[in-house]
């Protein structure tokens, strides 16, 4: 793993080599990360796959009995700390846990809103009366939560918010007024983290519960997919929430909700990495069964590389999800019980493009990866009595929420170029270097992998040079 | 903000750098931590995925440098950028697809 004076370095893989023994891989999963790996792979096959019909139907008394039961086995509980009823396990098993779920389509979408967006919040920014009130009862799954970020005037523009929050005369509520739009779990959430502007000005973060005045919600959705996750609109008027709800500082909203979405995308890699994999498993499944002109379709050489394609690039995202996980957990495993805002800020942002990356591949590598599993179904694909028909309309919402794919695409160059502005990193003795490599021919090895190896260095050094002279045709508006 | 067409294929090659890089990591450990014999899917789960990516960062660099190099220098940029990626372009990957998807089969899931 990485040593010392590699960590936390953000984005370096863009400008910098990294040596194999640096990269944690899922060969090095110990036997604590198999087990619970075991524990989500048996839950989601022993009670979730078979209930999946009244899931569909939006039975969500049924989603929420089986989060508790999750809960009861430990699957809400690894990102929360002992000290508060959790299990406080590592990220890479809160990325096993992602990938194992991906198979359960909405479930899976309710499990991971609830352990990601709308618990960790609480985990790493709550007061020690939040802590130890709220997260015994989400890492059990007594209650369920849901994050309040999107409004319909604001998506993808989030810091727009128009919600708004005032503190009373008497100095004991914040009353909050406004609305939120496409709330994950809302039908049967008991906590909302909800971003609103105190005074219409400052981007703040609250713990509303259910049951506070003024909260109220709207229909739910008729969506394309995930059906099993409820999605609503969630109405506050003059909603009154005690000042012991307030999360983090008055105006430091921004920071939970953005560093929070860091590990919501990192989580949404895995989730659709292990949806990848069921689907691809179906296909496999049906392509060997099925026959046509005299032989299984999947003798074909057209399918074989169709399968070839998703295996590729299913392995790309495991590999680059687990190394992901492990950077997360050098820069956030010991801060646990950190109370120092300013420092997690810093360390939950470390590595917003790597978990940018995470969010837009596995979505798009699941994107690709049943749309062919379907199409090798033929029109079977096309009937509902076949599982790929789901996994096909589940996966598309991968791209939208948690910040679209283009969203999180400006993302990754920005970040660089923002670092580079700053002096964090030698852009200019960087390029030149790329460019001169650039100007060299190849010498061939005989090696394994001594081309590829080539070819990542090839690769950065476009990338340098394609950067730079983007650059310079920005730079007057940066 | 200006420019979004040129820093959507940054981010693309960006992607298809760590995605690959982390599959070659993987595979050297993997090879280095036992041996080539049974790392012979991963290897060439590799090449295939290197191959293919490599196909895609060319055509992305090839159309964000045409709209950000300068006249000058556009021609000597796309010739190198050209050049160097036809050297490493050479794998069949055919085969190596076929192997791969017989092994999947043969696995009746993924397996690396
Ligand atoms: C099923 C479902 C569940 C959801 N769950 C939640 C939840 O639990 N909590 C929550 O807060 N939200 C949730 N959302 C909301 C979701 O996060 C937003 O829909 C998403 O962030 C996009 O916002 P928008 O829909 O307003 O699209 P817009 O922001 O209007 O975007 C429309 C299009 O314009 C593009 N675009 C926007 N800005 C730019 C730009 N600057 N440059 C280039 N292109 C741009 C986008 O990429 C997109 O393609 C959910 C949505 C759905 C459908």
């Amino acid at each position: 793993m990485s040593n010392k004076n590699q960590l936390y370095h953000g984005a370096a893989f863009l400008y910098r080599s990294t040596l194999p023994h640096e990269v944690f891989t899922p060969e090095e999963f110990t036997d604590e990360h198999h087990m619970i790996a075991n524990t989500a792979k048996n839950f989601i096959q022993k009670e979730v796959h078979p209930r999946n019909i009244e899931i569909e139907k939006q039975d969500f008394t049924l989603v929420k009995s089986l989060l508790t039961k999750a809960g009861d086995l430990g699957l809400l509980a690894h990102s929360i700390p002992e000290k508060y009823g959790g299990l406080g396990l590592d990220k890479i098993t809160k990325g096993l846990v992602g990938e194992c779920l991906g198979s359960a389509g909405g479930y899976s979408v309710a499990h991971s809103n609830h352990t990601c967006i709308a618990t960790l919040p609480i985990t790493y920014f709550g007061t020690q009366w939040q802590k130890e009130y709220y997260l015994p009862k989400l890492a059990t799954g007594v209650f369920i939560g849901a994050y309040c970020l999107t409004e319909p005037a604001s998506g993808s523009d989030a810091l727009s918010a128009k919600t708004t929050a005032k503190l009373n005369e008497e100095g004991t509520h914040y009353i909050l007024n406004g609305s939120k739009l496409y709330i994950t779990n809302a039908a049967f959430s008991d906590t909302f983290i909800v971003y609103a502007k105190v005074d219409g000005i400052s981007f703040t973060a609250f713990i509303v519960e259910k049951d506070f005045p003024g909260i109220s919600l709207g229909p739910e959705e008729r969506k394309m997919g995930i059906k099993g996750s409820s999605t609503t609109a969630v109405y506050f008027e003059n909603c009154e929430v005690p000042v012991r709800n307030l999360l983090g500082e008055v105006g430091k909203g921004h920071h939970i909700a953005l560093n929070v979405l860091n590990l919501g995308r990192f989580n949404l890699g895995s989730a659709t990495m292990g949806a990848s994999k069921f689907s691809m498993k179906l296909a496999i499944d049906y392509t060997k069964e099925r026959k046509q002109f005299g032989k299984s379709i999947a003798e074909f050489t057209a399918t074989k590389e169709k399968i070839a394609d998703m295996m590729t690039r299913i392995y790309a995202a495991e590999s680059l999800q687990y190394r992901t996980a492990s950077l997360l957990e050098n820069a956030l495993g010991d801060l646990e019980h950190s109370e120092d805002h300013r420092l997690l800020d810093k360390r939950m942002m470390e590595y917003a493009v790597e978990c940018a990356i995470c969010k837009v591949y596995g979505s798009e590598t699941l994107d690709q990866v049943a749309d062919e599993s379907l199409q090798l179904h033929g029109g079977y694909g096309y009937i509902k009595d076949y599982a790929i028909e789901q996994v096909y309309r589940d996966s598309r919402i991968n791209r939208i929420f948690e910040g679209t794919n283009e969203i999180n695409r400006l993302l990754i160059p920005i970040s660089l170029l923002s670092q580079a502005s700053k002096g964090m990193v030698p852009l200019q003795e960087l390029v030149k270097e790329a460019s001169k490599a650039l100007a060299q021919p190849a010498t061939l090895q005989s090696a394994a992998l001594s081309r590829e190896q080539q070819a990542v260095t090839l690769v950065r050094n476009i990338f340098l040079l394609s950067i730079d002279l983007t650059y310079q045709k920005l730079e007057n508006i940066l | 903000m200006n420019e979004q067409e040129a820093l959507m294929r940054l981010a693309d090659i960006a992607i298809d750098l760590y995605a690959m890089e982390s599959a070659v990591l993987r595979t050297i450990k993997a090879i280095e931590s036992s041996n080539i014999k049974s790392a012979s899917l991963k290897i060439k789960l590799t090449e295939a995925l290197v191959t293919d990516t490599l196909l895609r960062v060319e055509m992305n660099a090839r159309k964000l440098l045409s709209s950000v190099a300068s006249e000058h220098t556009k021609t000597y940029i796309l010739n190198n950028i050209f050049n160097r990626c036809s050297e490493l372009s050479v794998e069949d990957t055919v085969g190596t697809k076929r192997e791969i998807a017989e092994a999947v089969n043969q696995a009746e899931d993924y397996i690396s």
